[in-house]
């Protein structure tokens, strides 16, 4: 009797919209939750006038990237007195594949290099996507997936379902107008933050504007949809290259298995509702900073160590190789005084530089972290354009054999800007922790355990080269 | 005149009113991995909330940079899209029926523009030259040289050069200026690197294996080059002139590398690379930050003969300019390792051997730039002649006399790695 009754039902819906008794409103009152991994959360009020009795309902406007396992709707039954025996999403243009599934036994038109061809499409086990034509004389034409340039399937506005929709079979037993909130989730609808600081020559303050683009390839539009963003911590799952672990209840250790669903790291409910039409990104502004104070400044930091493992107390060649890049950083307060004051979104960060003409650089770009309320912005943007440095050990003694060693280091520095620039110079005393430094022709200040700091400053076109020696102890 | 001029106001949609064009200048900066473009254009605006077009961006542009900027504010623009761009899928309706076909649209294609709709909360009403701000991707730049190396190298006559750089623009967008501030900034390819010499099957815990090894690429100083004059903008490749300098004067200098003398026992002598040293000065027609690119270097004139193809690296203003004219067998040079003893427990002295024949009627200047051939860190322990230690390296620079043979004997001190 079920199997009858489910042939009776796939034989309705393959009549499309006919099978739909009552179709429900355009979607309403919609709120979005956006994550940046491409999923969201969808929830949207349908306005329905239903009867008493069995009824077959039609909801549109449905996103072509709907998870249907993840559809649900309230009121419950026993408030809303619609009993929905079974619901389906249905839609046949997703692919190729779905459209000839719902044109079997029906007629089409192929086209080939060789011309045209209709016939009675027949079902095939074969996979490969070939296409078995039933012509009027009896005849049965495969053409092969390769040679098909374009299909045309008569008639498919009312023989197929070209949106998704969601059908439902529902027993009702409270008839009137009722309000029904649909909750989904869907796929490929995802956003992106960017930040753009523009700073002027010199100038310790910035403008700052923070900008959102949401990209909807979800199949949809969403009217006026109140938006919250979510920023996530990325994927987890299970490593095959991961440590061993006993997972709770289990018997033997296993790769660790993580939760598949991003973890969310934060939040921000857009101020206005936002129009979001299918195929589009959607730029919204969520901040602007006229003038913000910002720190700009730039570290060399030149020293690096091959890929083997050494003792560093006392291998001579620890520590001798160097790398050439200056690093700009870029610092702000995030405070509700500069028009800030709440959670920034992590995301794609921008300096540009006024030149004395009036037009912009583009000094530096990076990603930025999520910044907290009332915390501090700290971007690493790059090389800084004309800032070089060289780091080079000139000497090496053991005053005292096994017991105290000294190493000295030149520091060269070339600034080929035209503007005078201070250069943090760190340099990590690596070796031990009871060290002095014995010479330097520089001043330096201590900004951490084993770590010195100079702060030369260099003239446009300078050099300038920094000595010092360290003398470690055991 | 600029390229392209319009842009549109229009009230909820409706065109109501057209633009001019502000007589501001273009800026185009182009990066390694996108190009800033600043334009500007007049707008009509009133005051409050409205929605305006703006027409002819390329549909290159990162429509998450683009800024609206007046003369002395920014103008807040609440949101702003590139309207649908087609799907990506095979579908179309034709009236009552669909169709599929093998060439569904895709993205925007390369070099078209778009139409980028903005809502903005203007603060006056009125005309208003307004500042577009946006990066483009698909534009690149390189740099070359050519030079000219007048009258012959000789010692008792002197040398001028002529030097003719380019710039090329690749530009495969739609953007097109009539005149247009270029700046250029990162870094062009270098040029490949040498092939590794050979397999061998090493160690992988070896730091030798590490010559075997593809190189993986370290961040590099960046800089920045303006071309002096604007220049016009096109689709496609453009070659535009950067510097001309002509006559400059030029000393000769016979070079001793690392790479290019082995250490070895060989009886016949290794030729010295000769290089034309110039110097990157305002008073010699340059004066401008020179970015890398290849160099073609000709005898006489830019018509006369190719004789070497070599390699300029970013020079800076008042840096020195060297341009390789090849090896000569004139000048040969020998590098000999001349063994080494025990200086303690876990140190060694090693001592190495440079010797430079001129086979010149004259004095040259030579330069050795010597990366000592040992893998661990090492120190000068002491030299027959002064040099200077920079990246890794001593440098010895000196006279040679004419028809006569010189040794420079350098000792380092080595230690083993303490594991």
């Amino acid at each position: 009797m079920r199997k009858v009754f489910c042939l009776i039902f796939l034989a309705a819906l393959a009549a499309g919209a006919a099978a739909a008794d009552i179709s429900a409103s355009a979607p309403q009152g919609i709120t979005l939750t956006v994550y940046d991994t491409g999923l969201a959360l969808a929830r949207d009020l349908r306005r329905v006038d239903l009867p008493r009795g069995e009824v077959s309902v039609r909801f549109a406007q449905l996103p072509r990237t709907i998870q249907p396992e993840t559809l649900s709707f309230s009121p419950p039954p026993n408030v809303s007195g619609i009993d929905v025996r079974e619901q389906q999403v249905v839609y046949d243009l997703d692919s190729l594949q779905s459209m000839m599934r719902r044109y079997e036994s029906r007629l089409l038109t192929v086209t080939t290099p060789a011309g045209t061809e209709s016939g009675v499409l027949q079902p095939m086990q074969d996979t490969s996507g070939a296409f078995a034509l039933r012509k009027n004389d009896g005849s049965v034409s495969v053409i092969p997936a390769d040679k098909v340039m374009a299909v045309t399937f008569p008639d498919a506005g009312t023989q197929a379902f070209l949106e998704p929709a969601l059908l439902w079979r529902a027993v009702v037993s409270t008839e009137g107008p009722q309000g029904i909130r649909l909750s989904y989730g869907l796929s490929d609808l995802s956003w992106r933050a960017a930040y753009e600081l523009i700073m002027e020559p010199g100038g310790t303050a910035g403008s700052l504007s923070g900008r959102a683009g949401i990209l909807n390839r979800s199949g949809a539009d969403f009217s006026d949809a109140r938006v919250r963003l979510v920023a996530t911590a990325g994927r987890g799952g299970a490593d095959s290259a991961a440590a061993l672990r006993y997972a709770y209840g289990w018997r033997h250790p296993s790769a660790g298995a993580a939760a598949t669903f991003p973890a969310p790291t934060g939040s921000f409910d857009l101020p206005q509702p936002v129009t979001l039409k299918n195929n589009e990104e959607k730029f919204v502004t969520f901040c602007s900073a006229p003038s913000i104070p910002v720190s700009r400044f730039y570290v060399y930091d030149g020293v690096q160590f091959d890929r083997f493992q050494r003792n560093r107390r006392n291998d001579w060649n620890y520590g001798t190789e160097y790398q050439t890049v200056v690093d700009q950083r870029l610092e702000f307060e995030n405070k509700e005084q500069y028009g800030l004051g709440f959670g920034l979104l992590p995301g794609v960060f921008r300096l540009y530089e006024r030149r004395g003409d009036g037009s912009v650089d583009l000094a530096g770009e990076n990603r930025m972290d999520e910044v907290p309320a009332e915390g501090r912005g700290s971007v690493l943007l790059g090389p800084a354009r004309g800032l070089r440095g060289e780091r080079e050990r000139t000497g090496y003694s053991e005053v005292v054999p096994s017991r105290a060693y000294e190493e000295t280091f030149e520091i060269r520095l070339e600034n080929d800007t035209a503007s005078e620039v201070e250069i943090r110079v760190v340099e990590h005393l690596y070796r031990w922790n009871n060290y002095e430094i014995v010479r330097a022709d520089a001043e330096y200040t201590e900004t951490a355990p084993q770590t010195i700091e100079f702060r030369p400053i260099l003239k446009p076109g300078g050099r300038r080269a920094i000595h010092y020696t360290v003398r470690y102890s055991w | 005149m600029h390229f392209r001029s319009s842009i549109r106001l229009a009230a909820m949609c409706s065109l109501v009113a057209a633009s001019a064009i502000a007589e501001e200048p273009v800026t185009l900066a182009v990066g390694p991995a996108s190009t800033l473009v600043q334009e500007w254009r007049t707008l009509v605006l009133q005051r409050g909330e409205q929605e305006i077009e703006v027409l002819n961006l390329p549909a290159e542009t990162d429509m998450s940079s683009l800024q609206l900027r007046l003369k002395r504010r920014a103008l807040p623009v609440l949101s702003w899209s590139a309207g649908e761009a087609p799907a990506p899928d095979g579908f179309s309706r034709r009236g009552r029926d669909a169709r599929w076909s093998r060439s569904g649209s895709g993205d925007s294609a390369a070099g078209d523009l778009q139409t980028v709709r903005l809502r903005v909360n203007s603060p006056s009403s009125g005309r208003q030259d307004v500042q577009l701000i946006y990066l483009v991707s698909n534009i690149t730049w390189s740099a070359s040289y050519q030079v000219a190396v007048r009258g012959e190298v000789a010692d008792d006559r002197p040398v001028s050069v002529d030097l003719w750089s380019r710039i090329t623009l690749v530009n495969s967008t739609a953007l097109a200026f009539d005149r247009a501030r270029l700046y250029l900034t990162g870094l062009p390819p270098a040029p490949p690197a040498k092939k590794p010499p050979g397999f061998l099957m090493l160690n992988r815990e070896s730091p030798l294996s590490d010559l075997w090894r593809p190189a993986v690429p370290r961040p590099e100083p960046q800089y920045t080059y303006e071309i002096p004059e604007p220049v016009r903008i096109m689709p496609g490749r453009s070659d535009i002139k950067f510097t001309v300098a002509e006559r400059l004067p030029a000393l000769p200098l016979y070079r001793l590398t690392s790479e290019a003398v082995p250490v070895s026992t060989r009886r016949k002598g290794w030729p010295l690379e000769l290089l034309l040293v110039l110097r990157n000065r305002r008073a010699s027609g340059l004066g401008v930050a020179l970015p890398p690119g290849p160099v073609d270097i000709h005898r006489g004139s830019l018509w006369g003969p190719l004789t070497d193809r070599g390699w300029l690296p970013h020079t800076p203003v008042d840096g020195e300019m060297r341009i390789s004219l090849g090896a000569s067998e004139d000048v040969q040079g020998w590098r000999r390792d001349l063994g080494r003893q025990r200086a303690d427990v876990d140190a060694w002295h090693v001592d190495y051997e440079i010797e430079i024949q001129n086979l010149r009627k004259s004095p040259v200047m030579i330069e050795v730039e010597e990366a000592p051939p040992v893998v661990l860190a090492w120190e000068l322990f002491s030299s027959t002649e002064s040099c200077v230690r920079r990246a890794g390296r001593l440098i010895f620079r000196q006279e040679v006399p004419e028809e006569s043979r010189h040794r420079i004997e350098y000792r380092l001190h080595v230690r083993e790695a303490a594991l």
